[in-house]
């Protein structure tokens, strides 16, 4: 599978993210394929299970800026839900741990179609 | 102006300031940073090679807007610009990175081609603004430059034209730096001292400027009076004083001077710096704080530089003794405040008057002391040389001088200097060596323009074989009266040039003799005019008169008149005519004779001196022509001399008696010169001479 191909079945807009990394579809692909290695996610999780908030606030936001420059729109949003709850101040278990549930069933999808990559 | 070329990304995620700099890296160097800390340091190191620095909010370490705070506090804000590339999209933190001095606010995500736009936008805004700034400060530094060289082109026409004037007072040109400089020195002084009369430093720039125009009025006073060496007389005095006013007039006539204020300094300090700080100056007797504050320091400073510095007619005191001088009021009243800070601006005064005149003057000052003191040397040196030859002799007449209470004089013709004895100075006051004698004998008021031209022919009659002369002249002594003196002198010659190297002789004052002799003259004189005198007695007041001139030889004219007896012409008639007689023969002899008239037809003169053969046929054939040129006169001369013809002036008379008569025996109109032979004679007893039988 193609990079491409592969971003395509996760649901990116490719004409649109190639166009965003300015024409440089080279320079896509490789940040296509170091996103499995990023941290951030790891991050997120470990923040998540120390309940450290403002760890949480930070990784979100970088994950949903990782997620939303390569196009995994619906990663990049439900990361936004997050950042957005925690901002506002709704710290609880309860509101936080299903969209934390959100973030880890998308990201777990992009990176297994990633991994079809050749 | 240097292109900057370089782009700053500052972003904590790769991906992130990777896209950035896909966009711009054809175009722009990429620089990147991962947190704000290492922006700033970025920032401090190349800053001037940034054209923008794209920033992302949310860092770790330092975030952006600490990153901006940091650049607005060290004003780097202003040197490069800074564009906020953020996820954050609420108005907030827009807000506050426009306040910070952001330039722009990106979010994310954005479109490649907006923000390339937007970015190169504010890069070449920033160039353009970086560009004006420079192009503007050049400007301004051209203008102060051109400024500068204004005002120095200004304050050197002014110096010139003030130095050109100074020049003609035969002032050296440094007297108008000097004064420039004092003054500045004095008003840095007062501004330090006094609140009331801060100046700024343009203010002082002015002033001093101002200052070389002080005296531009002496432009239009009289060389004589300008350049007179001695006291001016009140009314030389008077035009002096009005320079004060031209210089105003001259300032006013000047368009040049558009500078209010300036002008106001020039005007002032040109008609006040002559006032007295108790009202005594002129022109318009200002006193106290009514006269400018400018204009007193000018004035302050010009009596100081006039003391420090040499003139013709006074010498060069050291700055103690100026300022000794002024403080005790012996140069003119001053403001005590500007005395205070004179005082003060003692260490700066002192610099200003040791400073060496080459340091800012002109050629001229530095060629004249050359050539001064060249001439000084050389005049030592003859001085000394000659002084050296002389000084034996000098020693001998010392002594006979102080014996015989005359004064002694020698002169040297090569060097034109006359020497006197010590007396010379108890008498006529001055210096006893006394130089450049030609000149200044004939222009000296001293001696009379008659007496000039007696010792003008002495001299000119001297010669290798009569090498001494008398005469009698007058002279001024110390106490302003005229008194005779019988200068004697004998020209020496050292080698064998036609005219004479030395002169030697001594000057007698015979004042009191002369009197007395003229008083008898005159008396003599007018006696006989009048016919109150007769054959007797008028020997007595001639032997006197003799006597009074130490004349051991003369000679006496007897000349009788014969009037053609005309019986219609009056007596009245026939008298004038005789005293016309009378005053021709006076006329025809001189000082040293007397002349007069003896009876109704008989006249004497008496020639006191030397005399020679032909001095007397000239002397007689003229007494003649007198006869001649005369109508209805006749007469006969009979001559004789003394001391051969007789010892007294009684016995002379005699013997010119017998010489007479010899003469009428060949007729009128004769003449004769008493010989032995004559004695024969026995003269008839003349019934109109009282009495005496000769």
């Amino acid at each position: 599978m193609t990079v491409l191909e592969a971003l395509r079945g996760a649901g990116v807009d490719t004409e649109a993210t190639i166009y965003r990394f300015g024409g440089n579809q080279i320079l896509l692909e490789k940040f296509v394929r170091k996103f499995p290695h990023d941290e951030t996610y790891s991050s997120l999780m470990a923040a998540v299970k120390v309940d450290n908030i403002e760890k949480m606030k930070n990784f979100a936001h970088t994950l949903k800026g990782t997620a939303a420059n390569l196009g995994f729109e619906e990663l990049s949003n439900r990361c936004a839900a997050l950042v957005s709850a925690l901002r506002n101040g709704s710290i609880s278990v309860d509101v936080t741990e299903p969209l934390v549930e959100k973030i880890k069933q998308e990201y777990k999808k992009i990176i297994d179609i990633i991994l079809r990559i050749e | 102006m240097r292109r900057r070329n370089t782009i700053l990304i500052v972003d904590d995620i790769e991906l992130n300031r990777a896209i950035l700099s896909e966009l711009f890296q054809d175009k722009h160097i990429i620089m990147e940073a991962e947190n704000g800390q290492e922006a700033i340091e970025l920032i401090e190191a190349h800053g001037d090679r940034l054209s923008v620095v794209l920033l992302d909010v949310v860092m770790p370490v330092m975030d952006g807007i600490e990153v901006l705070r940091q650049l607005r506090d060290s004003r780097k804000i202003e040197e490069v610009p800074v564009i906020f590339i953020t996820a954050e999209n609420n108005e907030g933190t827009a807000l506050r990175g426009y306040t910070m001095g952001v330039s722009d606010i990106i979010t994310k995500p954005f479109n490649p081609d907006i923000v390339c736009r937007r970015v190169e936008n504010v890069i070449e805004l920033h160039e353009h603004k970086r560009f004006l700034e420079e192009k503007l400060q050049e400007q301004y530094v051209i203008m102060e430059q051109q400024e500068q060289k204004l005002k120095r082109a200004n304050t050197f026409v002014i110096d010139t034209l003030s130095t050109v004037i100074e020049f003609r007072n035969c002032e050296s040109g440094t007297h108008i730096r000097r004064i420039r400089n004092i003054t500045e020195v004095l008003l840095k002084s007062l501004s330090h001292k006094y609140g009331e009369y801060d100046f700024t430093q343009e203010q002082i720039s002015m002033i001093t400027d101002a200052t070389a125009l002080h005296d531009i009025g002496k432009i239009a006073i009289p060389d004589f009076i300008l350049l007179k060496p001695g006291k001016l007389t009140e009314s030389e005095y008077n035009i002096m004083k009005s320079h004060t006013l031209i210089g105003c007039e001259i300032l006013q006539n000047l368009d040049c001077i558009q500078d209010k204020e300036f002008f106001q300094y020039c005007y002032e300090i040109c008609r006040h710096h002559h006032e007295r700080w108790d009202g005594n100056g002129y022109p318009d007797g200002l006193s106290g704080d009514d006269i400018p504050v400018w204009a007193q320091v000018v004035s302050l400073a010009d009596v100081y530089e006039a003391l420090t510095n040499k003139w013709v007619y006074k010498p060069q005191y050291t700055h103690q003794q100026a300022v000794s001088m002024i403080l005790n009021g012996e140069c003119g009243v001053f403001n005590p405040e500007l005395l205070k800070c004179f005082m003060d601006a003692e260490e700066a005064l002192k610099a200003e008057s040791i400073k060496p005149d080459d340091e800012d003057s002109s050629n001229f000052a530095t060629t004249i002391s050359a050539e001064e003191s060249a001439l000084a040397e050389q005049e030592n040196k003859l001085s000394q040389q000659t002084l050296q030859l002389l000084e034996l002799e000098r020693q001998k007449y010392h002594v006979l001088t102080d014996l015989s209470g005359d004064i002694v004089f020698d002169y040297n013709v090569k060097e034109d200097i006359l020497q006197f004895s010590e007396k010379y100075m108890h008498v006529f006051g001055g210096d006893c060596k006394v130089k450049n004698v030609r000149e200044r004998l004939w222009r000296s008021g001293r001696v009379p323009e008659e007496d000039k031209k007696k010792i003008k022919k002495a001299l000119e009659s001297l010669s290798l074989l009569d090498n001494s002369c008398k005469i009698q002249i007058r002279i001024q002594v110390l106490s302003g009266e005229f008194q005779w003196f019988e200068i004697s002198a004998c020209a020496l010659w050292e080698t064998e040039n036609a005219y004479w190297e030395n002169l030697i002789g001594k000057l007698e004052n015979i004042h009191q003799a002369k009197m007395e002799t003229i008083r008898l003259q005159e008396q003599v004189s007018s006696s006989l005019l009048t016919g109150t005198y007769n054959c007797e007695t008028i020997v007595e007041p001639i032997d006197r008169y003799l006597n009074s001139m130490h004349a051991d030889s003369g000679a006496l004219f007897l000349i009788e008149l014969d009037m053609d007896q005309d019986d219609n012409m009056e007596n009245v008639t026939e008298n004038t005519i005789l005293q016309r007689f009378g005053e021709n023969l006076k006329k025809l002899f001189q000082n040293t004779s007397i002349v007069g008239r003896l009876d109704e037809d008989k006249f004497i003169a008496v020639l006191c001196g030397a005399y020679s053969q032909a001095m007397l046929t000239e002397t007689t054939e003229k007494i003649c022509e007198l006869f001649y040129n005369m109508q209805s006169i006749y007469g006969n001369i009979g001559v004789a001399c003394f001391p051969q013809d007789g010892p007294t002036f009684e016995s002379v008379l005699n013997k010119a008696e017998k010489a007479l008569y010899s003469a009428k025996q060949y007729g009128k109109g004769q003449y004769a010169f008493y010989d032995d032979e004559m004695d024969i004679f026995q003269l008839p007893v003349v019934a109109d001479i009282n009495g005496i039988v000769y």
